[in-house]
């Protein structure tokens, strides 16, 4: 297999060629995903401003106008939303629809399959494959096969600052994108992980002033919630943070 | 004909673009053991390969998924967990399996079909579930297995091949078979692999 070599691939000799490649590539993408999403809405389906709903989401087509998400909903990969159950369909002569209704800041897992004639948060998360099929409570933890609530957002994120001022952490513009890794990036990761927790800090924030992370939804009218600041962490081995990139327009 | 040329031919092409897939994968840190069977439909969080290590004769079912963080507090925390995943050596995972952020599994761990691997599972396990937990011992499960065998037709994998090839045979098959199954004997490789 190929041997690993620093952060860039083997790709064509002329490396601004690839590189050149690879970004038509992903604004072409961009641009298939945003009419996508355009079609969407088009046919009645509801999404919010800052969304992030990747193309491996499985939408119901012909009952989307059933399934509204509120600004800022996250979906990991592979999510399916069902806004009809036509199971018994044969027998009854009858499709079962629901709404399914995200309010703001719903963060879905991987796999996760939502049914019809639900509701979810505000500020609800759902475990990676999940399957919702009765309505879930704000600001909780739900989980399993069917969901239930295991926690309350508070605990949880409780939790995870419990975590968080033990670990490692590695910022978001040095860390966050895998093209970018060197050896030595990677094998820093591996030895943090080898010693505890490891979390990656700063992407919702790049996020927010558009200067990286994961493609989202527009937000022209939504103020999305701004994360806390981290408490400082005495003697973090930590990279010095590179100059912001300017915003420019 | 035409379309059968044609087929062929998307084949090959998806064939080619699967092992870039995996190349690229490698070349960016995540390890694939030697003898790994990979379905092209498995599921990699490509974002954070370097943190997944797939050991020696892993085999892996369709359509699983392999993440290497859980980044559902970032919102609100502005920070994301990472976690390094590690097939030992001769897992054997089922097909839609869910492998989340920061487990170990086996070596020589049988994952059923369908399950959500959130934490580690120990060696020499058969483990299933949402959320997975262990099940059995590997060895109750061989033996309970081997048990098995012993009461059911078994067709060796040439006669097995034959014998599907022909309407006859498929017949004989079926009759055999009856609706409890039976055993091809496996000579071990012949799938595809990957890395």
């Amino acid at each position: 297999m190929a041997e690993a070599s620093g952060p860039g691939d083997r790709g064509l000799p002329l490396p601004g060629v690839t590189d050149l490649a690879r970004r038509a590539k992903g604004a072409l993408e961009a641009a298939l995903r945003r009419r996508e999403l355009e079609r969407l809405r088009e046919r009645g389906m509801q999404i919010g401003e800052g969304v992030l709903i990747p193309p491996d989401t499985i939408v119901d087509l012909a009952f989307c106008h059933l399934i509204s998400i509120a600004d800022s909903c996250f979906f990991g990969p592979e999510v399916m939303l069902l806004a009809h159950d036509d199971l018994a369909a044969p027998f009854l002569r009858a499709t079962r629809i629901g709404r399914i209704v995200l309010h703001e800041s719903c963060h879905i897992g991987a796999r996760a399959t939502l049914l019809p004639g639900i509701e979810i948060g505000p500020r609800t998360i759902v475990g990676a494959c999940s399957v919702v099929t009765e309505s879930l409570p704000p600001d909780s933890v739900c989980v399993g096969d069917p969901a239930r609530p295991v926690s309350t957002l508070a605990r949880y994120l409780d939790a995870h600052r419990d975590r968080l001022a033990a670990a490692a952490r590695f910022p978001y513009a040095d860390y966050g994108v895998v093209e970018r890794l060197s050896n030595d990036d990677r094998a820093a990761l591996h030895a943090a992980l080898d010693k505890g927790d490891a979390y990656i800090t700063g992407g919702r924030s790049e996020e927010l002033r558009g200067t990286g992370g994961s493609i989202r939804t527009p937000t022209r009218h939504h103020r999305p919630i701004p994360p806390e600041p981290l408490p400082a962490r005495p003697g973090a081995p930590e990279k010095a943070e590179p100059p912001r990139q300017q915003d420019r327009g | 004909m035409v379309l059968d040329a044609l087929d062929g031919l998307a084949r090959r092409l998806g064939d080619l673009r699967t092992r870039r897939r995996f190349e690229v994968l490698v070349a960016r840190g995540m390890r694939i053991g030697r003898d790994v069977h990979l379905p092209a439909s498995t599921w990699i969080d490509a974002a954070h390969c370097y943190l997944i290590s797939i050991g020696d004769n892993c085999r892996l079912g369709e359509q699983c998924l392999i993440l290497a963080h859980d980044a559902q507090m970032d919102e609100f925390l502005d920070a994301g967990r990472l976690g390094r995943v590690t097939l030992h050596p001769s897992c054997q995972i089922g097909a839609r399996t869910c492998i989340m952020a920061g487990v170990d599994i086996g070596p020589r761990t049988i994952v059923a079909p369908n399950s959500v691997v959130t934490r580690t599972l120990p060696p020499d396990t058969v483990c299933g579930g949402n959320p997975a937990r262990v099940l059995a011992t590997l060895d109750e499960y061989l033996a309970a297995r081997r048990t098995e065998l012993e009461g059911l037709p078994q067709f060796d994998a040439e006669s097995f091949r034959r014998m599907s090839g022909t309407p006859e045979g498929r017949a004989a098959l079926a009759a055999a078979l009856s609706v409890s199954g039976g055993f091809v004997a496996d000579r071990g490789g012949g799938s595809e692999r990957a890395g």
